[in-house]
Formats: structure tokens, C-alpha cells, sequence
């Protein structure tokens, strides 16, 4: 916990009957850019509600640098921001905007010089856009302005969900540059979560997977989802395909439950064995990357999408039915 | 900022309230009713009475009934009414210490020129019988004002219950003015205060559908009075100032200035305050 | 009929000579008015932003009650309010009762519901980003509030509108408890009233127009403001 920025203890967030957040324990480092990885409906936008004191938990304490705080707390209010999936502009111009952060923290001093920065970090010109109200925006512009707004404030930690979701290719590009240049800066925290896996890898230094409301050890290569069936002859657990594959299980505990393999434990060939456990599935996508010598292969087995690293002198071909094997003590219920 | 503003706001709306709310020094609050007010002789008596007294008369007109509740609800400082009976059981009632007669008018029965029930020049009681025998259409405002149960008040003297339900006697439950135009459409005869019959008739430029028919007689006669109200049940209200409006009401001045007052050209007040 | 067509004529010698009894009626209906939309704005803005914002146990009953009083008529709120200022009443001692204020504590009574039922509505439509947004720049619960109110400033202005329309053009509450005084508490609809009464219709009609054209000046400046 030493040099963590943020720790939850055991946190839950409910909305209308649902637990968005399940007694979820993480540590989030100081100086860092962290990624938050996980599918839709796992609790990431509550959780980074949480960790900007927006919200505060149900149950479980939110600790930032050791002391627990809650919304509206004058500790973090002007250290944390939060730019939302879906960022709101007021009803006033940009240059009002950009400037409010400012002039709630009453701080007056050279605000118009600082928003022009702020706007020209985001890739946009002061002159043109100052003035203009939020009917006049695209939608990229005016998630551009939402996140100048923000870093005018050269906030401590700045917590981003989905920053260039459903915005135009050059605002994403500009936003990304943006985002990298803040978290250049020293002692800058940064903690963000997108849909573009492969640029959330790339731009974080730690990375959080989020599943239903919990945060799960390392990346899951593989997640697969119930009903599941016990074959009549052998009495072993598996996940049927549509031609008769399966994948092996072991028994579920409970029915919602979701079987889950890391990533890094499920290999390209090999053969089942006592320990191993082994099935077929097709490649559908092979991908390699300047300077890694791993390329990531996306295959799908039993309808769900499976992702695994292998060397890049190994890489099957798309289409070619390919055998994973993963050991049986490394399959998790979640 | 914002609270400056808003504590700036908030002492103008009391300043405004302050003012808004100023009570003049010697400032006399009266109830009167709609018709006394509606002849107009109170705005022209009015700046007199603050030239001679130096007190404001300030006046709401409102129905007979209501006039008398305010008085007992020590609402209003003084009285000024039309409604002999009523007033007198309002001093026995302990209401008012005392009333001083001022002036009268009078009512009058109107109806077609024609006069289709043959009552001209009778008196009031046996014209009304004969209308009743006749069955001629007659419309009563029957709105409890002072001028409907002065209206009673002939029926009674005339013989014979009420005709509440008769088919030939028409309530129409408003003023008096729009009563005198619907019993003109009827062709009926109603009764009226002369002070309204006036107006009706400068309205419809002199030749009205309606004429005077019967007039006269003490029973036809509209007395005015001021009443003082019990210092034992208001004493908070102003009985000086009331009984210097009651005094100046019956000088001589004030007196000749009633007798003078025209409405439309026409006298309408008899001024009767030092008889009996 | 032809009393409108005299109501107009009427209406503009009134306007350009400055009658002083018209002028007088003019200032008391704007000093009852004035009065009573700060008294119900000061009361009805926060109270319809509560209704409005916030999720609460009741909020549903709370805003059928405040829909409800939308329909109280005039004279049952100048009865009530008479009830309580006559000297017989509670509040006797005050001696309020046929002043400007206390037309405006009736009027107060009209607005209130009307302020406060369009607030929350505004509010209650108000899109919830707008939170988010706000307390993600730093704003405390004070800022989060006044900022609020002003990104629905439109919203509250068609409010005190509303609001106003009402107030202007009511004649039971004045009647009752202001006593149509002339001079002191007679405002332009206790006037028409009281001009009808007297079977002058054409004096009648001038007035309103009047009271149009008074209206018509309120929401010209409000537009240049809405600008």
C-alpha cells in the first residue's frame, strides 16, 4: 500500500437494487497512468465516480493518501477531476466554460491567457472557438473543450472514462496527445479506462481489469459465460461449442457464475493431459506490434472471443483452427 | 458577490414594503356601499372634508351585508349606510353606539312607458298589488343587497307573501343596472334607486325604455346615516376622526354641498341631517 | 359593442393626458406586483429546485400538492388572507389590511405555486450531466446550487413570467383585502371592476388596454434579456 495514491477497502455502490461496486479492494499507485480494463456494465464508470469524490460508496471507505475522504471534501476537491464518458458543456460560451473550474477555486489571475493554453492543448484556437456556445460544436470539439476545462485546472489526478468514445478520428488523436502530454508531466496521476484496448495497454503503466464490480487479478484471456453442461460419458464439466467442441470447465459454484482464464496461461498448441486442458477454436484475428516480439492472436471458441500471445515465428494464419491449451488449476470463478 | 446581491435585493424589498405600508398620521378608514360610491358624491365630498378637518378619507364599497361585517370586525373606522332596519339592530346588536341621518334619495318603480299594468300615480303598496293581481312581469334583483330587501319591504307592506316563486317574478341576482336592462328586454316593471335610473337613462341618451312610473311616499324614501362604531368592540378605532367625519357631514356646508351635488345634471340628495 | 371600439380611443387619451387616477392605479398594481414576485421568487426558486432535483420519498405527493394549489382561485385566497388580517383574525394587529401589502401577501399565495411547480419542472427535465460536470470542476454545494440555477435561468424567467401574468390580472385578492381604495389600493383590475360595476364599459376596456400594454413592456425587456 506504500506509494499508492488511492486504496478502496472493501467498497460497494448499489443504484436501484443492482451492486455496481462488490466489496471491491484495489490500490490505485501515485505518478502513474493506470488503465482500467474490464467489459460494459463491470463498475468502471461507478468506480471512477468513486475514485473522483463524486459519489461517495455505500459501504467500504475511499482513501486518498491514507485519509478516508468523501464528495464536496475540500482535501481533493480542487486535486481530482473527472472527465465524464459523456462530458456536459453549460449553457455559456467556451471561454466560460473552459474558465468556470477557475472561477470557482476564485483563482482570477491571468484566466484568459490560461484558457487560450488550455484550448490550444486540445487543438483549438482560441480566437475561433472562445466565444462559441455548444450548438455551435461537433461532437469531438466539444469533448475537446470539456477536457481543456479540466486541464486548466492542472489538477493532481485527472480520471478519464472513455475520452474518445464516439468522437471524430482527429479529435481522438488530439484528445490521446493531450492526455500524454498531461501525464508526462511529473507527479501527475492519471487513471482512465477506454474501449481501445490496444491503446490502453499501450498508454498505461499499471493496468485494472474490472468484472462485475470487482477488480480481478491480471487480464483474462479467457471469460466464458454459463449455461454449462456435464457430458454424460466422462461426468467433466464444459462449455459446449456449436459442433460438438466444448471447452473443459471445472464445476461451477453457482449459476451466474463466469469461468475465466489469464491470458498468460493459455498457450497455441500442446495436448491435454492431467493437468491441462485443451480445445479447439478458430483464429480470427493475428496481431503484431512494433518492438514485441509477441504478437496477440484473437481466436473464438464456443462462440466467446478468446486472446492469447504467442511468438511471432508461431503465429497461425486467420481462419486456420488452432488447439489452446491452458492448465485446469489456472481456470477462476468469478 | 452573489450575496451582496442578494442582501442589497432582499433590503429594497423591505424598504419597499415599509413604504408601500406608511400610514398617513390622520387618516379616517371607511365602509360604504357600491351604490353610494358608484354616485360619485364621495369623491366630490371627500377633498372638502380634508380641506376643512385635515384628516384623508379613505373608502372601500362593498355590499350593505358587508359594510356592517367589517364595522363589526373593526376592519374599517366608520360606516356609511343606507339600511335603517339594519342599523338599528346593529346598535342594539352592540355593533354601533350611534348613527346620524345625513341624506336620503329615493327608490323608484319603473317600467314601460306603456304601462301595461295601469299603475301610474298610484301608491307604492297598491301598485304592487295590482301588478301581483295582473301578474305583469316583475324583476327583482334578489341579491340580498340593500336595494333587494328594501324591495322585501314593499312586497310586505303591498300584503301577501313574498312572490319567490311565482312565474312572473324574475330574480336575477345582479346589480342594478344590468337588472334595469333585462327588465327593459321583458318588458317588466323593477324597482331602482333615482340614482341609478339616472345613469340609465343619460345612457340610453335621454329616452329610455323604462320610465318613472310610481314615486313618492315615506316607504319609497332611501336613508343615509353614518354610524359610529362601539368604542367597547373596536377600541382601537379612530372615533375621533369618525365623529369629526359624522360632524362635518352634518354642517351646513357639507349639507349645502349635498344639496348641490348633480349626477348627470340631475339633484339626487336630499340633505336631512338637522330634522328630527 | 361599440363601447370597445370607445374602450380604445379611451385608452390612448388616458395614456397621453396621464390621467392621474389611471397613473395612480398603474403604480399600485406594479407596487403589489413587484412585491409579491420577489417574496415568491425569494420562496418558490429554492423550494422548486428541491421539488426538482432531488429524489425523495414523497416527492410524487409533494409535487400533486403543489399542482393542486395551482388552482386556488383568487377569491378563496383573498377570503383566507382576509380571515387573517382583519382585525378580528390572528394577524389583526398588523394592521394590514386594506394596504398594498397586503394584496401582495395574497399574490404572494397566487405565485407561489406557479414558481414553484415550473421550477421543479425545469429542474426535474434537467440533464443530470450537468452535476456530474459541475462538481467534477470543483464546485461545493453552494456553487453546485447558483450554478445550477443559472444554467436554467431561461426556464425560471418563463417561470416568474408566468407567474407575473397572473398576479398583474387577478381582481379577488385585490378586492378583498386591498378595499380598491382610491389612490391606495386601487390597482387596474379592481378598477375595470369597478368601472364595469358603474356600467362604464368603455372606461372598462381602456384600462385593460392599459394593462396590456404594461404587460407588453415587462416582456419586451425580459426578450432583450433573454438576448
Amino acid at each position: 500500500m506504500d506509494g499508492a495514491l488511492y486504496t478502496l477497502d472493501q467498497v460497494s455502490r448499489c443504484y436501484d437494487q443492482s451492486r455496481a461496486l462488490d466489496r471491491c479492494t484495489l490500490s490505485i499507485p501515485k505518478g502513474r497512468v493506470t488503465g482500467i480494463a474490464g467489459p460494459n456494465g463491470s463498475g468502471k464508470s461507478t468506480l471512477l465516480k468513486l475514485l473522483s469524490f463524486i459519489e461517495p460508496p455505500d459501504e467500504g471507505r475511499v482513501l486518498f493518501e491514507g485519509r478516508e475522504e468523501r464528495p464536496f471534501s475540500p482535501a481533493v476537491r480542487y486535486r481530482v477531476t473527472l472527465m465524464p464518458q459523456t462530458p456536459f458543456l453549460m449553457n455559456r460560451t467556451v471561454f466560460k466554460n473552459v474558465s468556470y473550474g477557475l472561477n470557482v477555486k476564485k483563482d482570477r489571475t491571468d484566466v484568459a491567457q490560461r484558457v487560450s493554453v488550455a484550448l490550444s492543448q486540445v487543438g483549438l484556437d482560441f480566437d475561433k472557438f472562445a466565444g462559441r456556445h455548444r450548438h455551435e460544436l461537433s461532437g469531438g470539439e466539444a469533448q475537446r473543450v470539456a477536457l481543456a476545462a479540466r486541464l486548466i485546472l492542472d489538477p493532481e489526478v485527472l480520471i478519464l472514462d472513455e475520452p474518445t468514445a464516439s468522437v471524430d478520428a482527429a479529435s481522438s488523436f488530439l484528445i490521446r496527445q493531450a492526455i500524454l502530454a498531461f501525464a508526462s508531466n511529473p507527479g501527475k496521476t492519471v487513471i482512465l479506462t477506454s474501449h481501445d484496448a490496444a491503446w490502453l495497454a499501450d498508454v498505461s503503466d499499471e493496468m485494472l481489469f474490472f468484472f462485475r464490480g470487482k477488480s480481478v487479478a491480471e487480464k483474462m484471456g479467457l471469460m466464458l459465460f454459463g449455461p454449462f453442461e456435464r457430458d454424460h460419458h466422462t461426468g467433466s464439466w464444459l462449455k459446449r461449442g456449436e459442433d460438438d467442441g466444448g471447452i473443459p470447465v471445472s464445476e461451477p459454484p453457482d449459476p451466474d457464475a463466469v469461468a475465466a482464464v489469464p491470458e498468460r496461461l493459455l498457450q497455441l498448441g500442446g495436448n491435454a493431459g492431467d493437468h491441462h486442458a485443451a480445445f479447439d477454436a478458430e483464429v480470427r484475428e493475428v496481431a503484431r506490434r512494433k518492438g514485441h516480439s509477441n504478437a496477440q492472436v484473437t481466436l473464438i471458441g464456443a462462440g466467446f472471443p478468446i486472446t492469447l500471445s504467442c511468438p511471432v515465428s508461431q503465429t497461425p494464419e486467420p481462419g486456420d483452427i488452432a488447439r489452446v491449451t491452458y492448465p485446469l488449476s489456472s481456470l477462476q470463478w468469478l | 458577490m452573489m450575496k451582496k446581491r442578494f442582501m442589497t435585493g432582499l433590503l429594497a424589498l423591505v424598504a419597499a414594503i415599509a413604504v408601500a405600508g406608511s400610514v398617513h398620521a390622520k387618516a379616517l378608514m371607511m365602509a360604504t356601499t357600491t351604490s353610494t360610491d358608484n354616485t360619485g358624491l364621495l369623491d366630490y365630498l371627500a377633498p372638502e372634508f380634508t380641506k376643512d378637518t385635515g384628516i384623508e378619507l379613505k373608502w372601500t364599497s362593498v355590499g350593505t351585508g358587508k359594510a356592517l361585517k367589517l364595522g363589526m370586525n373593526c376592519d374599517v373606522d366608520v360606516l356609511l349606510v343606507h339600511a335603517p332596519p339594519a342599523e338599528k339592530k346593529y346598535i342594539k346588536d352592540g355593533y354601533a353606539e350611534s348613527r346620524k341621518e345625513i341624506m336620503f334619495n329615493d327608490f323608484v318603480i319603473v317600467g314601460p312607458k306603456a304601462d301595461p299594468a295601469g299603475v301610474k300615480g298610484m301608491d307604492v303598496e297598491k301598485a304592487l298589488a295590482t301588478i301581483r293581481s295582473g301578474h305583469k312581469t316583475f324583476v327583482s334583483r334578489g341579491d340580498n343587497s340593500g336595494t333587494n330587501k328594501k324591495e322585501k319591504l314593499l312586497w310586505k307592506a303591498a300584503g301577501g307573501p313574498l312572490p319567490e316563486k311565482e312565474a312572473w317574478y324574475v330574480q336575477t341576482g345582479q346589480g342594478m343596472l344590468s337588472t334595469l336592462n333585462i327588465t327593459a328586454e321583458r318588458g317588466g316593471y323593477t324597482m331602482t334607486d333615482r340614482g341609478t335610473y339616472i345613469k340609465y337613462s343619460h345612457k340610453n341618451g335621454g329616452n329610455p325604455p323604462l320610465d318613472v312610473i310610481v314615486e313618492g311616499g315615506v316607504i319609497l324614501k332611501n336613508q343615509y346615516s353614518v354610524l359610529i362604531l362601539n368604542s367597547g368592540n373596536c377600541p382601537k378605532a379612530k372615533k375621533d376622526l369618525a365623529e369629526a367625519f359624522s360632524a362635518w357631514m352634518a354642517s351646513d356646508k357639507a349639507q349645502e354641498l349635498i344639496a348641490k351635488f348633480r349626477l348627470l345634471g340631475k339633484p339626487l340628495f336630499i340633505p336631512n341631517a338637522n330634522q328630527g | 359593442m361599440d363601447f370597445i371600439v370607445d374602450g380604445f380611443y379611451r385608452a390612448l387619451v388616458l395614456l397621453i393626458q396621464g390621467d392621474p387616477q389611471t397613473l395612480s392605479a398603474v403604480t399600485t398594481t406594479l407596487k403589489a406586483a413587484f412585491l409579491s414576485m420577489g417574496m415568491s421568487l425569494v420562496i418558490g426558486v429554492p423550494a422548486g429546485f428541491c421539488l426538482g432535483y432531488y429524489e425523495f420519498r414523497g416527492k410524487k405527493t409533494a409535487r400533486t400538492i403543489v399542482d393542486t394549489m395551482l388552482a386556488l382561485p383568487t377569491v378563496f385566497i383573498g377570503l383566507l388572507v382576509y380571515a387573517f388580517l382583519s382585525n378580528r383574525g390572528p394577524l389583526g394587529g398588523l394592521g394590514l389590511l386594506f394596504t398594498i401589502p397586503a394584496i401582495s401577501v395574497g399574490q404572494t399565495i397566487l405565485a407561489l405555486p406557479v414558481i414553484t411547480a415550473l421550477t421543479a419542472s425545469t429542474l426535474d427535465s434537467l440533464d443530470k450531466g450537468l452535476r456530474l460536470t459541475l462538481i467534477s470542476l470543483g464546485a461545493d454545494k453552494r456553487q453546485l446550487f447558483l450554478s445550477t440555477l443559472w444554467e436554467v435561468r431561461y426556464g425560471i424567467v418563463a417561470a416568474a413570467m408566468t407567474a407575473m401574468g397572473r398576479v398583474m390580472t387577478e381582481v379577488g385578492i385585490s378586492m378583498m383585502v386591498g378595499g380598491n381604495i382610491k389612490w391606495h389600493t386601487r390597482t387596474i383590475t379592481t378598477a375595470i371592476a369597478l368601472e364595469t360595476g358603474k356600467g362604464m364599459f368603455a372606461e372598462g376596456i381602456a384600462l385593460g388596454l392599459v394593462l396590456l400594454a404594461i404587460a407588453l413592456v415587462v416582456n419586451v425587456s425580459v426578450s432583450v434579456f433573454r438576448r
